[in-house]
């Protein structure tokens, strides 16, 4: 009995020592600081996201308002990591004078970053209104800009 | 002499006037090869000068797509597709599926889904038990009379709900109704599954015990849940309060049911006496990953009965661990144990009783009693999936019940589901399912399941 009731208080023990810990936010590299990783990050989290919504929409065990309740949480992450996707665009801009790109490449890069941090502010937009729909469309837009930016400048 | 003479003359003319000729030859040559290089330098600068105008050309569609995406990004969220609020008009609701009444803040929705379940199982079970359609522990046969085969078909998860979302100062106003066709194992009477409102933190109503976290329910979406689910609904208060912003815990009182057996008796009676709501608090935490619980329950099992001179009541309590893990992108782990001595009704419903009452002593046992389920959702591709569970359950019953009452009930189950639109699922299952007694006979059931279901 006594090893049963340790076995079922250590989980407990666990939850609410995550109390203090958000395990849910974005994994930024803290402010100011410029991480070109930091898109591809969000942008996997996002993907990772929208699939769980999409597993959400085919949940047959929870009532209804539950699986809202669930969706509007799961919404909220995607929101917050668009933004980061905006932060991380942003860092793309700032250091675009670090890689000494010539006359004509220089406003091609910071096209296609202005486009991204669009895109990420469309995603944002997007998860706060709820538009699950609209999430993954918007996602294989941003996908593309990724591709064509890495496509034309990741060998540089 | 006259020849060789002749002969001299013709090449002393004729080699230097030679000479001449090949001279001649030569510079044009050079004239040519300078003409080539010449031509050669200007087609490079030609082709260099086109590729540079096709980069312009690109670099400014790029441009131009950019600054148009930014400039829709900046405009406010209300000219984004956002329609200004019309009051004469029916507008898109706040949550999916729903529609905002004219002038209404209230969105409301309906829905549900048409499902047919055709069985073919390798014992029989009469027509009006609850065995006969769904996986159901105490109904698994025992002993050879049952040893025919079965087939059945029903529709009776058929399912209709209709559901509301009104934003207000104190929080959120939800609101579910939920109904399907099974009442009865025999007759296709509704069912009330889900009545509840919430405001904020507040919920009111019928619908899954807070034992429970739905989560991490094993969905075997072409039959039925595995054994060790507890999938109890009933009427509650409860009050949900976020301790962080990814840890909760819910406090609920909710309604308290004995149910018992007599002495030597088979029966499972509940004689509705109770005094005292069950109790149950959770503790949630979700994440990235997915999420887990601990919940705890208490529960005043009490019996009276008057005619017969019964009189005894014990506090019993139950835990719950249970949690759902993300695996990829779709993909899920799910689980769930239960331990405790007032689990009874609330595992594989219907097969076990909460406690056992001594007829010799006038005192009652509560039946401590373990259980779990285990699961794994596949998805092979974005429209196929398969769903694996695992159930057990087992009761520890003291020796003067009747010994014909369930031990141990333990399911195993494996299906395919194609899902190609979100109105459609059409699914493949087969399962296992075994039953012990009390003295050690048992029984088992294999079962092949397939079941259509439309989404509206």
């Amino acid at each position: 009995m006594i090893k049963l009731l340790t076995l079922f208080c250590l989980p407990a023990l666990v939850l609410l020592q995550s109390c203090a810990v958000d395990g849910n936010a974005p994994a930024t590299s803290g402010a100011g600081v410029a991480n070109p990783e930091l898109h591809a990050l969000m942008a996997k989290r996002i993907n990772v996201l929208i699939s769980q919504m999409d597993a959400l929409m085919r949940d047959q065990v929870r009532t209804e308002t539950e699986l809202d309740q669930a969706r509007k949480q799961n919404a909220i992450r995607i929101a917050d990591s668009a933004a980061e996707l905006q932060r991380a665009a942003g860092q793309i801009m700032a250091i675009q004078p670090k890689l000494a790109l010539d006359a004509n490449d220089a406003p091609v890069f910071h096209a296609l970053a202005v486009r991204l941090r669009g895109q990420g502010a469309e995603l944002e937009a997007l998860a706060k209104r709820n538009q699950i729909d609209a999430l993954r469309p918007a996602m294989a837009r941003t996908k593309d800009t990724c591709m064509s930016c890495h496509t034309m400048f990741r060998s540089r | 002499m006259h020849i060789i003479l002749r002969v001299s003359i013709f090449f002393l003319i004729a080699l230097p006037l030679a000479a001449f000729a090949d001279d001649d030859v030569k510079s044009l040559l050079k004239e040519l090869r300078d003409q080539v290089i010449e031509l050669r330098a200007q087609v490079r600068q030609s082709n260099a000068r086109i590729n540079e105008l096709e980069q312009s050309l690109e670099q400014e569609k790029t441009r131009k797509e950019a600054v148009e995406i930014t400039a829709a990004s900046e405009q406010p969220a209300s000219v984004q597709g956002q329609p200004t609020p019309v009051s004469n008009v029916v507008t898109a609701g706040d949550v999916k599926g729903t529609i905002k009444l004219p002038g209404s803040n209230t969105s409301i929705g309906f829905g549900g889904f048409t499902k047919l379940l055709m069985m073919y199982s390798d014992v029989n079970i009469a027509r009006n038990k609850w065995g006969h359609q769904d996986l159901y522990g105490a109904d698994i046969p025992v002993g050879s009379s049952h040893q025919s085969s079965q087939f059945n078909m029903h529709a009776k998860e058929t399912r209709l709900w209709f559901k509301s979302f009104t934003p207000s100062d104190f929080g959120d106003i939800n609101t579910l109704i939920e109904l399907d066709l099974n009442q009865s194992a025999d007759s296709y009477t509704p069912r009330l599954r889900h009545a509840y409102g919430s405001i904020g933190n507040f919920l009111a109503g019928q619908t899954y015990t807070t034992f429970t976290n739905t989560a991490a329910l094993a969905e075997m979406d072409a039959a039925t849940a595995a054994t060790g689910n507890i999938l109890v609904r009933q009427p509650m208060v409860r009050w949900t309060q976020p301790l962080s912003s990814t840890v909760d815990a819910m406090f609920a009182l909710e309604l308290p049911s004995t149910k018992f057996t007599r002495g030597s008796g088979s029966a499972i009676e509940n004689l509705d006496d109770d005094r005292f709501p069950d109790l149950v608090v959770r503790l949630n935490n979700t994440q990235d990953w997915g999420n887990i619980s601990l919940a705890a329950m208490a529960r005043n099992i009490r019996l009276k009965d008057a005619a017969n001179n019964i009189d005894a009541s014990s506090w019993g309590g139950a835990l719950s661990l249970a949690g759902r893990v993300n695996v990829g992108d779709r993909d899920n782990f799910r689980f769930m144990l239960n331990y405790g001595d007032a689990l009874g009704r609330y595992v594989v419903s219907g097969t076990f009783a909460d406690a056992s009452y001594d007829s010799s002593t006038h005192h009652i046992k509560l039946n401590t009693m373990y259980s779990s389920t285990l699961f794994y959702q596949h998805y092979w591709n974005p429209i196929w999936r398969s769903n694996f569970a695992l159930g057990y359950a087992h009761a520890d019953l003291p020796s003067y019940v009747n010994q014909e009452l369930t031990r141990d009930v333990f399911s195993a189950h494996a299906n395919v589901v194609w899902n190609p639109v979100p109105q459609l699922n059409i699914g493949l299952e087969y399962l296992y399912a075994m039953r012990e007694l009390q003295d050690g006979r048992d029984g088992d059931l294999n079962r092949l399941v397939f079941s259509t279901r439309f989404n509206f």
